[in-house]
């Protein structure tokens, strides 16, 4: 996983842009918030706050080691800081950078198959019920998506707590069928070649919304029912 | 061709005519049947055919087919995955052929050193001295390792910010931000490097077996001749290694264009798909997309090429009956 990816993904909506139209038929990454988005991100190398090169996940092992004030990372974190020894951390909403607030967001689904009998329906629906509920998920880093577990004292004591402010304007990618998929071997190629600085930003986010539209019309083909 | 081939060639030719004929002259002289053969052969036609012949064909049905394995559609596209990747400017074809041009690249770094390296090694450690035993382990130790293993000690080695390579060069004054793992060319030193110093004891070993059935005699009745050591090694050593190398090359061939592993987990592909191996590809295609169909139409893309190459090398080191 090139977790650069995310970082580009808030960015692209903070400018206001969006991953792709509003039915998945087209990538739109490279809009002009796509563009600023990405030159951001190169700014932060040309100016020299963060180094050139840099492999995937050496800035969480030179945050883990004190060599970095900070990190811009996902609520996986959370677990990995609260063990790490000597380490003193803290955990804020991410800032506004582009035109509005917004932080990329990912969830996690239960699925329930449309021909499931009464009775296993009652019972998975208690199962969703209790999860969402529990306060061990929360515990892992995660943001209840139901208001009143986020209402609970128990969550306020959780570190996660203090991404919940990120709730009114958290994005998520759509939810097309294949789009992760498609987004990690073109986009997130795509961000790498601009960030390298060997391929022009608005290049490289062309071709790969070329190759990303093409890619999305064979998903759209293949699940559609 | 000499008359020295034709001589031998009508030699074989009539020994096998004897053959058959002796085979006439006793039929079943132990009550063997026709089955006998195949039942001795049994056991391994089962494995290849079971985990090869049938695993080969169903996949070029696959390959034919728009194939999901968790969807209940498989539709057939005809040969629309192998149009795709010869399509130029494709989505699929563009990183294909690009993952083939990383493949081919770590080959043709990797296969020389490792063909040249191991056999300069096997000679030395073919000589009589303290500790042979030692040392021949030393070097086929590394060999012994996962893929995972080596490519994850290397990986922190030579991170570029992180790892213990660039710390140690600084700390000695030498440059201590070279990209070893996130930029070219650096990235293929690195894979080359750790590959060569992974493997090498497997050639190394190979090559050891080789000299040492070297008949002592011909050396013997080189020095006789007056042949020095290089003349020795240019008309002894390297012709009476000929098989050997035929398999090496072969092997290593082979073995370096299945580059996955070592890009995989130490590289990522990184700098953005440039070290992304045709064999890593394919399995992102194959097992994260789930577009087994044009997974396998570029496994046989890349098993055609393979063979290809595979009969070029046979071909290279054939037989030219000049010593005869």
């Amino acid at each position: 996983v090139f977790t650069g990816g995310f970082m580009f993904q808030s960015l692209l909506w903070q400018f206001g842009g969006d991953l792709t139209n509003e039915d998945g038929t087209q990538a739109t990454w490279n809009s002009d918030a796509g563009v600023q988005a990405m030159e951001y991100l190169r700014g932060m190398i040309q100016k020299g706050y963060s180094p050139p090169n840099v492999a995937q996940d050496a800035d969480n092992i030179a945050f883990k080691n004190g060599q970095s004030a900070f990190i811009w990372q996902g609520a996986w974190g959370i677990g990995d800081y609260s063990t790490t020894e000597g380490l003193e951390w803290g955990l804020g909403p991410l800032p506004q950078i582009g035109d509005q607030p917004a932080a990329w967001s990912n969830s996690h689904q239960f699925v329930i198959p449309r021909d499931l009998p009464q009775s296993k329906l009652e019972t998975a629906q208690e199962f969703i019920d209790f999860v969402t509920n529990a306060p061990s998920w929360a515990e892992s880093g995660m943001v209840p998506a139901r208001k009143s577990a986020r209402e609970t004292d128990a969550f306020r004591k959780l570190p996660a707590s203090a991404l919940a402010a990120e709730i009114p304007y958290v994005r998520f990618p759509r939810p097309v069928a294949g789009l992760a998929d498609v987004r990690e071997s073109t986009l997130d190629i795509a961000i790498q070649q601009g960030l390298s600085g060997r391929v022009p930003v608005r290049d490289a986010l062309d071709e790969s919304a070329r190759r990303g539209d093409e890619l999305l019309a064979l998903n759209h083909d293949k699940f559609a029912v | 061709m000499s008359t020295g081939t034709i001589d031998r060639t009508r030699a074989r030719t009539g020994a096998r005519a004897a053959g058959r004929e002796g085979t006439g002259a006793r039929a079943h002289p132990l009550g063997q049947g026709r089955l006998t053969p195949w039942l001795f052969m049994a056991p391994y036609l089962l494995l290849f055919s079971v985990f090869v012949l049938i695993p080969a064909i169903y996949g070029l049905w696959i390959s034919l087919h728009n194939w999901d394995q968790f969807l209940d559609a498989k539709p057939w596209v005809g040969l629309q995955n192998y149009v795709e990747l010869f399509t130029p400017g494709s989505a699929k074809a563009t990183p294909f052929w690009q993952a083939m041009l990383a493949t081919g690249i770590f080959t043709v770094l990797s296969v020389p050193l490792l063909v040249i390296l191991p056999l300069f090694v096997a000679m030395l450690l073919n000589k009589r001295f303290p500790g042979r035993t030692f040392f021949r382990a030393v070097v086929f130790a590394p060999y012994v390792l996962g893929v995972v293993v080596v490519s994850l000690l290397f990986r922190f080695i030579l991170d570029p910010s992180v790892g213990v390579l660039n710390y140690v060069l600084g700390q000695v004054g030498l440059p201590a931000d070279t990209p070893w793992t996130t930029a070219e060319p650096w990235v293929w030193v690195s894979l080359v490097g750790m590959t060569v110093w992974w493997t090498i004891g497997f050639n190394t070993i190979i090559y050891l077996a080789g000299l040492q059935d070297i008949n002592r005699e011909l050396y013997d009745a080189a020095a006789m001749d007056g042949a020095k050591r290089w003349d020795r090694f240019r008309h002894v050593t390297l012709p009476s290694l000929r098989p050997v190398f035929v398999f090496v090359v072969t092997v290593t061939i082979l073995a370096s264009a299945n580059l996955f592993g070592q890009s995989y987990i130490m590289t990522q592909g990184a700098p953005a798909e440039k070290t992304r191996s045709a064999i890593m590809f394919i399995a992102e295609e194959g097992f994260l997309d789930f577009h087994l169909g044009s997974a396998a139409a570029m496994s046989y893309v890349l098993a055609l090429f393979l063979m290809a190459l595979s009969a070029g090398v046979f071909f290279f080191f054939r037989d030219r009956g000049e010593r005869a």
